[in-house]
């Protein structure tokens, strides 16, 4: 039973950032460095938004 | 309403755009921080009402003729988008310069409000400027603002008034003298001169400065020393020296250690939490795979994140400028122009929007150069690991990072003056740009772009770097028949006996260890990889010391573990660090490259940078520590050579095959 609990914590931990990994790819994020970016619009990801 | 923010670059206007639209858009002491435009909405706080008012920031322009990308985009929203009322932001201490771009702005016909920008400095300067009386000359309203001042900045509020009094009006021309009319150049440059003329006879009106233009004043001392040709490169020098020492010997590793011991505290919680039935390897891959992997990186999080504040303070200061210009100088040399600095002093925080930032550069051949080298500046993903190779190997030294920056700009013109032999355009570009003000750096501004950055970190090492951690635990914890590695057989691993082959390259570079290799791969992924795999592969959770208040927990034993020496961990940082970048930045190098040719010649440029560079550190050093070559000295020597005759053979070879370089010529 223990064990069965870790696989899911593990797979819940998991399961999120490839969620994210996922959504981003699909928005087309290519980098999280939005603050230090000069492109804004010229970004791809803001285009998506 | 739709109001179009335009003016000089460096006049402020992304920063009186942020007060207006309560964003924090990323601002610099310094032009050309903003190349596309960006849309806000004016905040409430200022229109007291239910409207809308949309704000677009546009790069900054000198004039409504399109010399430069930033200005083709300026002039072709003005004219193409049609808003309701532009909003032109003057730098009130140059006004002078700034009303050449106004002139033209009151020629379209639509309302101008003129925002006189760094209203604060004029006093000090010993400036008096009779805003009333260039209301009435340029027959639009003058507002007086300062946008850096703090709560809803001074003279905002009667500037939204102003915007929307405007609206609907018709805008009358101060002078009617349109270039585009010119049937020649001669009587272009006539009509530009008669603007000229206009906007000197309105200044003299307007403005009585009690210093001459001609005296020295502090900031053109400070800059005699700062930019000088040859002062600037030690002073550059000592302030990278400074930054790291801060950093990673100073304040980052005392704010480490103190996250650090929550991250072990987390780490025996959930240890704790584990009741003693759970199989051990899936204990093993919470614990040491997802928990001890993504906390060893994090645990550079305050480094890193000093590094960033410092580097911030720097721009903000009006220093990064002058960089930009000690190093034009060298840049020229080798066919590139101090814009290309722009995008490589970008990639020092992240290589993506460095190597977007490199399409403001028309020249082909220069921009498509400049975005292949940009990776090549160690991004912030590379932080991590100089900070651990340095913290295990060097005890800290502030001279291995200062260093890794200067072989990163040694690399780039020696690559720039073979890509420009290579492609055989010898043309040159020449820049030109406005030296910022000296300023006191604001600590909101620096403390908002760090957190920005930290909190970017923190999104990839719970992303991107987690999976790959558990990827990577699994991958080492099993066989190829699904059994359990054996603990005296780790080389069984179906990660082993991925990462061996590669291992196998890498001996003449001093790092022919299986983990190595692996971590080397999944660097490719993202850099931060390097760390976290690292401190799977090898079972170090926690590479900084509680207990020590030292970078590297114990680096002697770390360096034990790791099992080589100083001179191949070098050998190792300078691979990852000059080999190509992640697959995200790979993906943006083919967007701003435009041409497969360049892509794959780029990548494999890089490979065999990383490559070289490695190997040189390695047999060097070694020669120089033990008087002897390091082993696969012959092996590495062979493929060093092939690469050179490969590169000898595309800068020699014959006119009549260089497709690339006549596209190269034709498109520039």
């Amino acid at each position: 039973m223990a064990n069965v609990i870790v696989i899911a914590v593990i797979a819940g931990i998991l399961a999120i950032p490839v969620w994210k990994i996922v959504h981003d790819k699909k928005r087309n994020i290519r980098c999280t460095s939005c603050s230090a970016c000069p492109l804004n619009e010229g970004c791809s990801l803001e285009k998506q938004k | 309403m739709k109001i179009a923010l335009a003016g000089n670059p460096n006049s402020g206007k992304t920063t009186l755009f942020n007060s207006l639209s309560g964003k924090i858009e990323h601002v610099g002491n310094w032009p050309g921080v903003t190349v596309e435009r960006k849309e806000g909405r004016i905040r409430k706080a200022l229109t007291d009402r239910n409207e809308y008012m949309a704000i677009v920031d546009l790069p900054g322009a000198y004039s409504m003729s399109p010399y430069t990308e930033e200005e083709s985009i300026t002039r072709e929203f003005v004219q193409t988008e049609n808003p309701d009322v532009i909003l032109n932001v003057v730098d009130a201490t140059n006004l002078s310069r700034s009303l050449f771009f106004t002139t033209q702005l009151l020629e379209l016909g639509i309302p101008v409000v003129v925002a006189l920008n760094k209203a604060d400095l004029i006093s000090k300067r010993g400036i008096v400027l009779d805003a009333f009386q260039l209301s009435e000359r340029l027959s639009c309203p003058v507002i007086e603002t300062v946008a850096t001042s703090g709560g809803v900045g001074r003279g905002l509020i009667d500037l939204v008034d102003a915007l929307r009094q405007v609206e609907g009006t018709k805008q009358k021309k101060v002078l009617s003298v349109n270039v585009s009319d010119a049937h020649s150049k001669q009587e272009a440059v006539e009509l530009e001169k008669k603007r000229y003329e206009k906007v000197n006879e309105i200044v003299a009106s307007v403005e009585r400065r009690a210093v001459s233009s001609h005296k020295q004043t502090l900031q053109d001392t400070i800059d005699r020393v700062v930019a000088h040709k040859w002062l600037g490169i030690p002073i550059f020098v000592g302030i990278i020296y400074l930054v790291f020492s801060i950093s990673q010997a100073w304040v980052g590793p005392f704010l480490a250690d103190i996250f650090v011991s929550w991250i072990d505290a987390f780490y025996a919680w959930v240890e704790g939490l584990l009741p003693e039935t759970v199989s051990p390897v899936l204990s093993a891959l919470l614990l040491d795979g997802i928990i001890g992997g993504v906390g060893a990186l994090i645990g550079f999080l305050p480094l890193i994140m000093v590094l960033f504040f410092s580097l911030a303070i720097l721009e903000d200061v009006g220093y990064m400028a002058r960089v930009a210009v000690v190093m034009d100088r060298f840049f020229k040399k080798i066919g590139l122009s101090g814009k290309s600095i722009i995008p490589m002093i970008v990639s020092t925080g992240c290589a993506i929007p460095g190597i977007m930032a490199t399409r403001t550069i028309r020249n082909v051949r220069q921009r498509r150069t400049t975005a292949m080298l940009s990776p090549f500046m160690p991004c912030g993903a590379k932080l991590p690991i100089i900070a651990l190779f340095s913290g295990i190997f060097f005890a800290d030294a502030s001279w291995v990072g200062t260093s890794m920056y200067l072989l990163a700009i040694a690399v780039v013109i020696v690559s720039g003056l073979i890509i420009r032999k290579i492609t055989g355009d010898t043309s040159q570009s020449y820049f030109i740009m406005e030296l910022p003000e000296y300023r006191i750096p604001s600590i909101k501004r620096a403390t908002v772009s760090m957190l920005h950055r930290g909190k970017a970190f923190i999104v990839k090492a719970g992303t991107i770097i987690l999976v790959c951690n558990a990827i990577v635990h699994i991958l080492q914890t099993f066989t190829w028949d699904f059994s359990v590695v054996l603990e005296n057989a780790p080389e069984t691993s179906i990660l082993a006996t991925l990462a061996s082959p590669l291992a196998f390259i890498f001996i003449p570079l001093g790092f022919g260890i299986w983990q190595f290799a692996a971590a080397a791969v999944t660097g490719f992924i993202a850099k931060e990889n390097v760390v976290g795999t690292l401190a799977v592969t090898f079972a170090v959770t926690n590479f900084i010391s509680v207990d020590e208040l030292a970078l590297v927990a114990d680096g002697s034993q770390v360096m034990n573990v790791f099992g080589i020496g100083s001179v191949a961990a070098l050998s190792y940082l300078v691979f990852n660090l000059f080999t190509p970048p992640c697959f995200a930045a790979i993906g943006a190098m083919n967007a701003e490259l435009e041409s497969k040719k360049w892509l794959f010649g780029a990548i494999g440029y890089q490979l065999a940078t990383g490559y070289v560079l490695s190997f040189f550190v390695y047999q060097v050093g070694t020669l120089i520590t033990t008087g002897s070559l390091g082993g696969g000295f012959i092996g590495g020597l062979i493929a060093i050579s092939v690469f050179a005759g490969f590169i000898i053979y595309l800068i020699n070879r014959p006119k009549g095959s260089v497709i690339l370089s006549k596209r190269v010529h034709m498109e520039a």
